[in-house]
């Protein structure tokens, strides 16, 4: 009897205490660390033009604010990204598949995409300054150099993985080669596809940031190394957290249109 | 055929020469020869871009300067010291988080969240608080290398087979012994498979760190010759930097492959 109600009692403390737990911990421990940092700053224990209180980083977001800057290199950053991300997305998809159909192209395109993929491209740019100059284009041609690796990576290997039974028996059914690739093909490697199109993410943001901290004239990167540059490192934090932000929101949106395409279309 | 079957034969085609070799050498060969060409029929401007022979020439000058082994020393160095720290922390943290629920409650938002922000971002931060030497640009590998080493050791240590622990521990094996017999054999492919992550990283690294602000290293050299319009020297330096980063993600794929090759990784490939 006893046993009866404290079963459901105990079974109910074991779910809810370690998951308040978590909560408490995962929360708990960086607000510890910004208070101690807060206060050890603001003490000059530890040296604030190095290591600005946390007070002071968010106090200078209303001044970025208001001078626009923010707005100025959200949107610049953003763009790129977008821009970027987009002809990354056009131009991987279409040589991924074809990588993963085709043994041949795969192994004629394989050194080129490892090279490239692990080459500093960035080292390239006072060439892509010459021929495209210091704005827009550049910064989207270096996005587009970071970001269309993965994609093209993961988007091949999901397609050469496809369960060759589902291919032969959509053959044996008179599917057309067409309707093979839409029905079949495609569906089937998605997951793998939006894996790639999830690190293409993170990737063309690093990409904007990079291009930005060498030839931009706005954009988070830009504003990093110029904050940076003048020791004025509590706006230069302002800058990476918004930057950490905006990665993780767009990591996100990604997550839901993928979702929103694999459960719409079934 | 089971999903596993064509996985097998993927992954040894690599290390045997077959038609991946060759059809990847022709292109390559071919893709030279083109360019080659198309530049002695003037059809490239010669100041955005060289021929493949005087990249090569280029690169031979350079090579056989012993100027070029001091900066490439260099490198090796930060990459070194970063890689060496940025192991040594990630596999304790990634270790302890995989053990103890408390520490990875405690840590895992705070480290996704740093893990989150572009790393290249800390660049010109990294400058400022360490100095343009050393230390700055083995941070910055240290950065590269950390997050990668976290992520695969808890994952390789979480995907451990509870009933290995469990038997190893019942025969009683202490938990030294649990940790050094079962554990980390486990666990030795997804630490292989971070280490390939993160020294990509590293290497990439260090040259965007020597890019953006350094006296020294191959990073520097690059820079020279770029804003030097020095073409041929850029591209025989940048493809040298490329396939640097190919030789040890190969022999990575290829140690793991001797070592562990009885265990599949499936690692969170980033």
């Amino acid at each position: 009897m006893t046993a009866d109600v404290a079963t459901p009692a105990r079974s109910l403390r074991r779910i809810r205490t370690p998951a308040l737990r978590k909560v408490a911990l995962g929360l708990g421990f960086p607000i510890f660390v910004l208070i101690l940092w807060e206060i050890l700053s603001t003490n000059g224990i530890i040296d604030p033009v190095l290591f600005p209180a946390p007070s002071v980083i968010f106090g200078t977001l209303q001044d970025r604010l208001e001078s626009g800057e923010l707005t100025r290199d959200l949107w610049a950053t953003l763009s790129a990204v977008f821009v970027g991300y987009a002809m990354s997305a056009l131009i991987g998809l279409p040589i991924g598949v074809a990588m993963g159909l085709w043994r041949r192209v795969d192994f004629t395109l394989e050194p080129f995409v490892m090279g490239l993929y692990s080459a500093p491209i960035i080292a390239l740019y006072p060439l892509l300054i010459i021929v495209s100059g210091i704005g827009f284009t550049t910064i989207v041609i270096l996005v587009v150099m970071f970001a269309i690796f993965p994609i093209i990576i993961n988007t091949a290997l999901g397609v050469r993985l496809v369960d060759r039974f589902l291919v032969r028996s959509a053959v044996s059914f008179g599917a057309t080669r067409g309707e093979v690739l839409r029905h079949v093909i495609l569906p089937a490697s998605l997951p793998s596809i939006v894996s790639g199109m999830e690190l293409a993410v993170g990737r063309a943001i690093t990409g904007a940031v990079v291009a930005e901290l060498f030839i931009g004239n706005a954009g988070l990167g830009y504003s990093i190394g110029y904050y940076s540059g003048f020791l004025r490192l509590a706006d230069a934090f302002l800058f990476i957290f918004i930057l950490g932000v905006l990665g993780v929101l767009l990591r996100e949106l990604v997550v839901a249109v993928e979702r929103r395409v694999r459960y719409g279309t079934g | 055929m089971t999903d596993a079957a064509p996985d097998i034969p993927r992954r040894s085609r690599a290390f045997r020469i077959g038609p991946r070799v060759t059809w990847g050498a022709g292109a390559l060969i071919v893709f030279a020869i083109v360019w080659e060409l198309a530049f002695a029929a003037g059809l490239l401007n010669p100041r955005f871009v060289a021929p493949p022979s005087a990249a090569a020439s280029a690169g031979w000058e350079l090579i056989s300067s012993g100027e070029f082994w001091g900066h490439a020393w260099t490198s090796l160095i930060e990459l070194f010291w970063g890689s060496i720290v940025g192991i040594a922390v990630g596999v304790s943290l990634g270790f302890a988080m995989a053990q103890w629920r408390t520490v990875d409650s405690a840590l895992s938002p705070t480290v996704w969240a740093i893990y989150s922000v572009p790393r290249t971002a800390f660049v010109p931060m990294l400058l400022v608080w360490f100095g343009i030497g050393l230390a700055s640009k083995s941070a910055f590998v240290f950065l590269g290398m950390v997050f990668p080493m976290i992520a695969n050791t808890y994952l390789g240590v979480r995907e451990t087979d509870p009933y290995a622990i469990r038997s190893a521990r019942s025969f009683a094996a202490s938990r030294l012994e649990t940790m050094r017999e079962v554990i980390f054999p486990s666990a030795f492919p997804y630490l292989i498979d971070g280490l390939r992550l993160g020294a990509g990283r590293g290497i990439v690294g260090v040259i965007i760190a020597e890019l953006y602000v350094s006296t020294n290293g191959v990073g520097y050299l690059l820079r020279l010759a770029g804003l030097g319009f020095q073409t041929a020297q850029l591209i025989f330096l940048t493809l040298f930097v490329a396939a640097c980063g190919i030789f040890v993600s190969q022999f990575l794929i290829w140690l793991d492959h001797r070592i562990a090759g009885w265990r599949q990784a499936d690692t969170a490939t980033q």
